[in-house]
């Protein structure tokens, strides 16, 4: 494998005097899905916050297709990333295509239109569903809704929070069968989740994050013993 | 019938300079949740420039001169008094903005003039037009004006990709900087929308009046607040709907109130706004939580 499309070094995040984020380290390559968990409060969201450049990077560096990666959101979405983030935040009072034509902000119109066909194809049940406000949309094609938007502006690099959140199993795999699609066509997707079983059925790796610091990772995929990782995950929760 | 029709004419006139403030308030409030109260001096500078400017070029001319200064004086503002405020609190949004009113109607009293001057209404806005009843140029003017930019705007908001960045930075502005659209180009947006919409208001109150004051803003401005609040607070269609809503009221005053009561036309205006709050107190178009955001 060779350099990685996004390599986090000795992140640090400070919000109001508390250290979210201690001294983070993580990569993902193209075509490679990885996952961070842990329990609530961990600073794994802070840690997409982070990247995307919403929370302060107090300390260490962030390098993105090997270039240091710019610190305002606008930049860094430019740059190739994009978040999914946390709750979808979908916005509710405009239409499924205003939200989708918004996530291509930066496109021309052409690019746009293109993007937006490619999304609509990849996430059919929104093509049905276009002309609706956003709000009125269930929570699961909410879910796709937020990360089509998130797709539409070509990123290299997908960050979901959460994708699962509140949504019932089946629908979880359905959606995460069509990132792994995303993942097909070239793009990395670092992925926050709480459900450590969807985590190590749909990445290829996983970081396990424990007060603001990254205390487990490399485990690979043949040597998966999820049993172990929920007991040394909840006994650290429980600690 | 005619006297209907007449006063018809005059609630959309009177109605329409409310909605249009009421719809420059809004339009910043929804992104940046602060009520500009210095919004009324954009009227005044506005007003200042098109009498100064009259004298130099043409009246049209004039007005878009005016249109081009209140855009570019409230987007100065929005630089140099709310950007460094910005994540600030309401109340402290709230006390710039009366910081920002005084400087200037103190700088118009001391650079220009404490009294009023005289504007002369131009022949284009003189006359009258007969719609089956005679109605002042002036007030269809204004009219077809704020009903050609009400439709504009909605076209605006729903048609163009910064249009669509503000509704949605209106509802979740983190989200919307996701999306790639840069925080300072949608409330730059928004402050030079507020402005152009101040300006408009501020031509149509000065050529109504003839006289353009460095206090000339406040009046209407307050007007335009109560609008906003009437139609709910971070709701557009809402200040539209009360502007229009408060110059019906004040025209339906004017129209039943006998003579000797007319001195307490706003005082009943206000009793009846405060009625209709009492029964919806997010005002007609609004969400309560908007304000304990």
């Amino acid at each position: 494998m060779g350099e990685p499309l996004l390599n986090v070094d000795d992140l640090e995040v400070v919000y109001g005097g508390i250290r979210a984020v201690r001294g983070v380290s993580l990569t993902v390559s193209a075509r490679e899905t990885v996952a961070l968990i842990g329990p609530n409060g961990a600073g794994k969201s802070s840690t997409l916050r982070a990247i995307m450049g919403l929370a302060p990077r107090t300390g260490g560096q962030i390098r993105f297709a090997g270039k240091p990666l710019p610190s305002a959101p606008e930049d860094v979405v430019k740059g190739g990333l994009t978040l999914s983030p946390e709750g979808r935040r979908v916005f509710a009072d405009l239409s499924v295509a205003d939200n989708l034509k918004l996530g291509g902000a930066t496109l021309s119109p052409g690019d746009r239109a293109h993007e937006m066909d490619r999304a609509l194809d990849l996430f059919p049940i929104l093509r049905d569903r276009i002309a609706s406000p956003a709000g009125v949309l269930s929570g699961g094609e909410q879910q796709q809704l937020a990360i089509a938007r998130a797709i539409m502006s070509r990123p290299r690099l997908l960050l979901l929070d959460e994708p699962s959140l509140g949504l019932a199993p089946q629908m979880t795999a359905f959606i995460l069968s069509l990132v792994a699609k995303l993942r097909e066509s070239g793009l990395g997707v670092l992925m926050v989740e709480q459900n450590v079983r969807v985590a190590f059925e749909y990445c290829d790796r996983v970081y396990v994050m424990v007060g603001g610091r990254i205390v487990r990772q490399d485990f690979e995929n043949d040597a998966r013993d999820l049993d172990e990782i929920v007991r040394a995950y909840f006994g650290v929760t429980a600690a | 019938m005619q006297d209907v029709l007449q006063q018809v004419v005059n609630a959309l006139s009177v109605g329409g300079t409310y909605a249009l403030l009421a719809l420059g308030l809004a339009v910043v409030f929804s992104i940046m949740r602060l009520i500009n109260f210095a919004h009324g001096d954009l009227m005044t500078i506005a007003g200042y420039t098109l009498l100064f400017a009259v004298s130099l070029v043409s009246f049209p001319l004039a007005v878009l001169l005016a249109c081009a200064v209140a855009i570019l004086a409230a987007v100065a503002i929005e630089r140099v008094g709310f950007r460094p405020v910005r994540r600030a609190n309401m109340a402290t949004m709230l006390l710039t903005s009366f910081a920002i009113s005084v400087i200037l109607q103190v700088a118009f009293q001391n650079l220009i003039s404490a009294r009023p001057l005289t504007f002369e209404t131009p022949a284009l806005l003189m006359g009258t037009v007969d719609i089956g009843v005679l109605v002042a140029r002036s007030q269809i003017i204004s009219i077809i004006v704020t009903l050609s930019i009400l439709v504009a705007l909605m076209a605006f908001y729903n048609g163009t990709i910064i249009g669509m960045a503000m509704r949605a930075a209106a509802s979740d502005f983190e989200v919307c900087r996701l999306m790639g659209v840069r925080a300072n180009s949608v409330v730059a947006a928004a402050f030079a929308i507020s402005g152009f919409l101040a300006a408009v208001a501020g031509v149509f109150w000065v050529a109504q009046r003839s006289s353009v004051d460095p206090l000339m803003g406040f009046l209407p401005v307050l007007k335009a607040f109560i609008a906003v609040v009437l139609g709910g607070v971070g709701s557009l269609p809402g200040a539209v709907v009360g502007g229009f809503l408060l110059g019906a009221l004040e025209v339906l005053c004017r129209a039943l109130l006998p003579p000797d009561y007319s001195a307490y036309r706003d005082a009943l205006v206000l009793a009846l706004v405060v009625i209709i709050l009492v029964i919806r107190p997010q005002g007609l178009f609004g969400q309560t939580a908007i304000l304990a955001r």
